[in-house]
């Protein structure tokens, strides 16, 4: 841990790993190291770290990682989980030990969005020059391949909670779709969820971002059906279908029952109509616009159990009193491990309403922007599907909540923009919701 | 606790790939540059830039125009595209007969500047050095 270590090889799911969440780092130096780093989002990455000192001890540290996109003096930019707060909590013969956090380093991201190289070097040699380069090895975990008793066991003992959280994702077996039974007296049919996902993808500016956004919120949500075991019907509204007629007129052919679920996700400009009076923006659509205050209108008389309208679009006064007329993008992502329990909580044991958007009035939203300069996500986007996989994640200590989730998604787009001075000001965007939902 | 990590990274520069500022130099051998302000479409005979209506036109000359060159070329001011806003230009910059960027530096920052072959965009940042350029512009007129 006193040196550095350089690992080099080829990380080729450090800008892909949306199906994947756990993955193993090995490095070499005076001893060998063996992590087990489990990703949550940028605020939670959990590392293990297995070792045997020189005295043929056998130890495990653990601590807690920050991910963070950085910029050198040139103007590259980097991926870096910067590890802190290390404690050794066994070792083999009880002796007491301690252990420097290590930082990892992903840089030099190639033409096939792979990061070529890493580092991984302790707090105590970021100042050192007393270094050398080490190859090592890297591999992601599927844990339902890569996970056995023994391995989990090398890190975690037994009396400790995520043992037996990460042993009961050990499956050899493929597991029988979950059929939620309705209750014949409350939920007399079985749900459908209903996503209406209007996206700008065809924007100069954003257009890409966006389109990221309609996939994965797409992809998010038909996961989550799946797993409920119940049907999802999706109403895709982008190029020319994005303007409000369209939308409109497709929403009220939308044939519901009293039990379905309607998720109304908006992913594109906006802004705050000063003739409207409302802490909630518009959508920026072809032709005329929208308001979010007047979509959760038309779409609370359709009176389904559970209904949302979620937007990530700026909220910022724009100059003109008119509405604005027109023509008519953490390379890392968590993985899908959701606990059944939790959903069906979330969306079949849920009622009420949820409007919800991603900045302030006066305030604008944002784009995630990828290590090689594409667009990623919106920033509440990335942030709120981190937070739906954490919130309903078979491996963390959640209770289920949607104002949790919401709640921990306006953080993170608020931490990750705190470089950015708004319109109004304040640093970062600050999403909110109006909620009545209940369990 | 990050400055070992940039020695060690400048072992491993990678081209930066995307575009930037140097696209903008072109302004510097510009002879005549005329700044217009955009507005509403109001129905008027107004001329008509990107949807929007000429409210007036200043020919730059002298320190004004070297003052807002330096400015548009300098890359402090701007950052990736990233707001999700629309941009409804307030400037238009007229080099030599052709309209070669189009910006509003304050409701939805951002620039478009329109090269012989291609346009890039930027977000103009918040705290940015061209709106005391502009206000020094218009209130010697």
């Amino acid at each position: 841990m006193k040196r550095l270590f350089v690992v080099i090889f080829f990380v080729t799911l450090c800008v892909n790993l949306k199906a994947q969440s756990f993955y193993e780092i090995k490095w070499k130096s005076d001893l060998d190291y063996t992590a087990l780093v489990v990703y949550y989002d940028e605020s939670q990455i959990e590392v293990r770290v297995k070792y045997t000192d020189s005295n043929n001890i056998y130890r495990v540290a653990k601590y807690s990682c920050d991910g963070s996109i950085e910029t050198d003096d040139n103007g590259v930019r980097y991926f870096v989980f910067d590890g802190h707060d290390a404690e050794v909590v066994y070792s083999s013969d009880n002796s007491p030990s301690s252990y420097i956090a290590d930082n990892f380093i992903f840089t030099n991201l190639n033409e096939n969005n792979e990061f070529e190289y890493l580092y991984t070097m302790d707090d105590s040699d970021v100042d050192s020059d007393d270094s050398e380069p080490v190859e090592a090895s890297y591999r992601p975990l599927d844990p339902q391949t890569d996970f056995t008793q023994q391995y989990i066991f090398n890190f975690f003992d037994a009396h400790e909670p995520e043992y037996n959280s990460y042993l009961g994702l050990v499956n050899t077996v493929e597991p029988d779709p979950v059929i939620i039974e309705p209750d014949p007296v409350t939920q007399p049919e079985r749900a459908v969820m209903h996503l209406v996902m209007v996206a700008d993808v065809e924007d100069r500016s954003i257009g890409k971002s966006t389109a990221q956004d309609q996939r994965d919120v797409t992809t998010t949500f038909t996961k989550i059906s799946r797993e409920l075991g119940i049907e999802i019907k999706e109403y895709q509204f982008s190029g020319n279908g994005f303007n409000r007629d369209s939308i409109l007129t497709n929403l009220n052919r939308i044939n519901n029952s009293p039990n379905d679920i309607i998720i109304y996700y908006y992913s594109g400009h906006g802004y705050n109509d000063p003739g409207k009076d409302s802490e909630f923006p518009s959508m920026a659509l072809d032709g005329v616009d929208l308001s979010l205050e007047d979509m959760y209108y038309e779409i609370r008389d359709k009176n389904a159990r559970l209904t949302m309208i979620i937007g990530d679009m700026c909220n910022s006064i724009p100059e003109s009193r008119a509405a604005v007329g027109r023509r008519e993008a953490l390379p890392f992502k968590s993985g899908y491990l959701f606990d059944n329990t939790k959903l069906s909580k979330l969306f079949l044991q849920s009622s009420g309403f949820l409007v919800s958007t991603s900045s302030q009035k006066g305030e604008w939203s944002y784009c995630m922007n990828n290590p090689d300069g594409t667009m990623g996500n919106g920033q509440f986007t990335h942030a709120f599907i981190e937070s739906m996989i954490k919130e309903a994640s078979a491996v963390s200590a959640s209770d289920a909540d949607w104002l949790s989730l919401f709640g921990r998604a306006y953080r993170n787009a608020n931490l990750n923009t705190q470089g950015l001075v708004n319109q109004n000001g304040q640093r970062g965007q600050s999403g909110f919701n109006r909620s009545n939902i209940k369990y | 606790m990050l400055n070992f990590f940039k020695i060690m990274l400048i072992m491993s520069i990678t081209a930066a790939g995307c575009q930037d500022v140097q696209d903008f130099g072109a302004l510097k051998k510009v002879d005549e540059l005329t700044l217009h302000k955009l507005g509403p479409v109001t129905g008027n005979d107004a001329a008509i830039i990107a949807e929007r209506e000429v409210v007036s036109s200043v020919l730059l000359y002298g320190a004004d125009k070297k003052d807002l060159i330096k400015v548009i070329l300098d890359k402090s001011n701007y950052l990736p595209v990233s707001r999700r806003c629309l941009m409804a230009p307030a400037y238009a910059l007229e080099a030599d007969g052709k309209v070669v960027a189009l910006f509003d530096p304050q409701f939805c920052p951002r620039i478009r500047y329109m090269g012989d072959t291609d346009e890039v965009e930027f977000d103009i940042k918040t705290e940015n050095s061209m709106l005391a350029v502009l206000e020094k512009i218009y209130a010697d007129r």
